[in-house]
């Protein structure tokens, strides 16, 4: 198996067109939507959209396809795998997809070597992605505003506890992938946007003391903001700890 | 809890669960009842804390859930549980366990449980989905027509991911409960709502081992055929799938009040909600619900096909 294969757990309007420009052009293997392989990685994605007493069946049929998409090379190959760490969130009430735990489960055992990249979000930042990715999509309001559809989330979290908010915290999602996979790398979006690299090599990145580039603050109400600190801090302070990267520096605690 | 008398009612949505939350399950005396009516505020979540959550978040809440169940159960009563998240239908703001995993997790602490399963024709299931779905703020109830709904759920199937349909393969929903539970009971909502008090009075009283003595005093008023307006309105008004739910004060739930606003709002706008399907997409219901109907009338011994059931 590719020692340098790097499956990417794409999170909604996060940097994955950036990540794929730079890495097709360090003359890495890249299979995303936007490449020829489209197959491949629709086969890939078909995998995280089936519960598991259907999906048990089919495994052998994606471990076959994946098996042609020759990963086994010495080429850098990066997977950019889109849907996995949104839940079913953005297009709700479309169609199944696993919770993170099954995919996390499910690619340990197609891909046991891979290294996995986790690219965190500004939880602002991330939740108005989602929100404008939720106006482009059928059946979906257009006319729900951000602040709308916040206190919608809001909402159904103190209703049913695992909702929407939870797309926020990323410790959940480290948590995943890193009971199965020896290396998680943890990259925030806005130091790869910043500092134009590739999170390559160490489990970490070492840090440049560096002012971020923060999302609008205008975005949520007052009592909004308040109500995601009190919820998502306790999140990015495990994750800090966790994963060794410096989320405070890029603005992760200021809501 | 390993000998404990309990019953799993799991209902589908649209299967006249509320109805039977509110108006009977909740009424029951001697008797514990989980449910989102359930009077007492300690039981009403904890259906929803087993279903919902993915397997790090519920095993993390595990110890702290069976505590719960244990402070407040009365062992000494039988336990009904109902909550349509345990059918593990896809919902449009859960995020559901697996089916088979959320009768696992039941049967893990609730190994002696027996299950009442209530089933309903695929074709008005999906009708009478689709203006709940218009309740959520979320959906977008103006451009998206039920016809345009059903079409897309026919395009997710065809590309070959898990969509709307699945959860109504009832050859799978019966084969996953007989496996984890020593009983399960198949109602069709079509007999309930043909003659709720029948119903109630020979199929869910002696299954949850009562006796109409029981229930008298709370049966009079509820199971009166004069007050029973579900029956009587349903009869009066389908298909006008929209109007049942000024039938049944479906609107009223007092656990979702923004949404009641929402459909209120739309309503208004619109007036009813359009539920008719274009000729393929009724060619296409029977095409894939006609083996698992064929399948699970064989299975229960009878003819869904006569109760209209695609076949």
């Amino acid at each position: 198996m590719n020692e340098k294969l790097i499956v990417h757990i794409a999170l909604p309007g996060d940097i994955s067109p950036e990540l794929h420009r730079a890495w097709s052009g360090s003359g890495g293997r890249i299979f995303s939507p936007s490449t020829e392989e489209e197959s491949y990685l629709k086969t890939l994605q078909k995998m995280m959209s089936w519960e598991d007493h259907y999906y048990d069946e089919c495994e052998d049929a994606v471990r076959q396809d994946l098996s042609s998409c020759r990963l086994e090379g010495e080429q850098a190959t990066l997977i950019s795998l889109e849907g996995v760490g949104a839940h079913n969130t953005i297009i709700p009430h479309h169609y199944y997809l696993c919770h993170v735990d099954q995919a996390a489960r499910r690619l340990s055992r197609l891909l046991p070597q891979a290294t996995i990249l986790i690219t965190p979000q500004h939880p602002q930042r991330l939740f108005h992605r989602v929100w404008l990715n939720l106006n482009g999509a059928p059946f979906t309001n257009p006319s729900l505003s951000f602040k709308g559809w916040v206190d919608y989330a809001i909402e159904y979290m103190e209703a049913y506890s695992q909702e929407l908010l939870h797309m926020g915290n990323h410790l959940h999602l480290w948590e995943a992938f890193d009971a199965h996979f020896d290396r998680v790398l943890c990259s925030p979006c806005e130091m790869i946007e910043e500092l134009k690299i590739l999170p390559l090599g160490s489990r970490s990145l070492a840090m440049k003391e560096l002012t971020a580039t923060h999302p609008p603050r205008e975005l949520y109400s007052k009592k909004q903001r308040a109500y995601m600190q009190d919820f998502l801090t306790p999140f990015t302070l495990e994750l800090e700890k966790r994963s060794g990267v410096d989320l405070k520096a890029w603005g992760y605690q200021q809501f | 809890m390993e000998d404990h008398d309990v019953v799993l009612h799991v209902g589908l949505h649209k299967c006249a669960s509320t109805y039977l939350q509110r108006q009977f399950f909740a009424n029951l005396p001697n008797i514990n009842y989980i449910g989102i009516t359930s009077r007492d505020p300690n039981l009403q979540w904890i259906a929803r804390r087993v279903a919902l959550f993915d397997e790090p978040t519920y095993q993390r809440d595990l110890p702290q859930l069976k505590e719960d169940l244990k402070r407040h159960l009365d062992l000494s009563l039988p336990t009904l549980i109902s909550s349509e998240a345990i059918s593990g239908t896809l919902h449009p703001m859960l995020f559901n366990a697996d089916r088979r995993r959320i009768a696992q997790r039941f049967q893990d602490i609730f190994p002696s449980a027996r299950v009442l399963l209530i089933i309903r024709n695929q074709i008005t299931w999906h009708q009478s989905s689709f203006p709940q779905l218009c309740q959520f703020r979320s959906f977008n109830a103006i451009g998206g027509q039920f016809q345009d709904w059903i079409g897309h759920h026919i395009d997710i199937h065809k590309k070959g991911l898990q969509s709307q349909f699945h959860y109504t393969d009832y050859r799978l929903l019966i084969e996953i409960y007989e496996q984890c539970f020593r009983e399960t009971k198949v109602l069709l909502f079509e007999d309930i709502v043909q003659d709720f008090q029948k119903s109630i009075l020979n199929e869910v009283i002696p299954f949850l081992k009562l006796t109409k003595e029981h229930i008298q005093h709370c049966g009079e008023e509820k199971l009166n055929s004069r007050h029973n307006r579900f029956t009587l309105h349903f009869k009066q008004n389908s298909p006008k799938l929209f109007k049942i739910y000024d039938a049944v004060k479906y609107r009223t739930k007092l656990w979702c009040p923004p949404l009641h606003r929402a459909l209120q709002a739309r309503e208004e706008a619109e007036g009813p909600i359009d539920v008719d399907y274009l000729p393929e997409h009724l060619d296409f219901l029977k095409g894939y619900y006609g083996p698992i109907n064929r399948f699970t009338s064989e299975h229960l011994g009878r003819d869904l096909g006569e109760m209209g059931y695609p076949v």
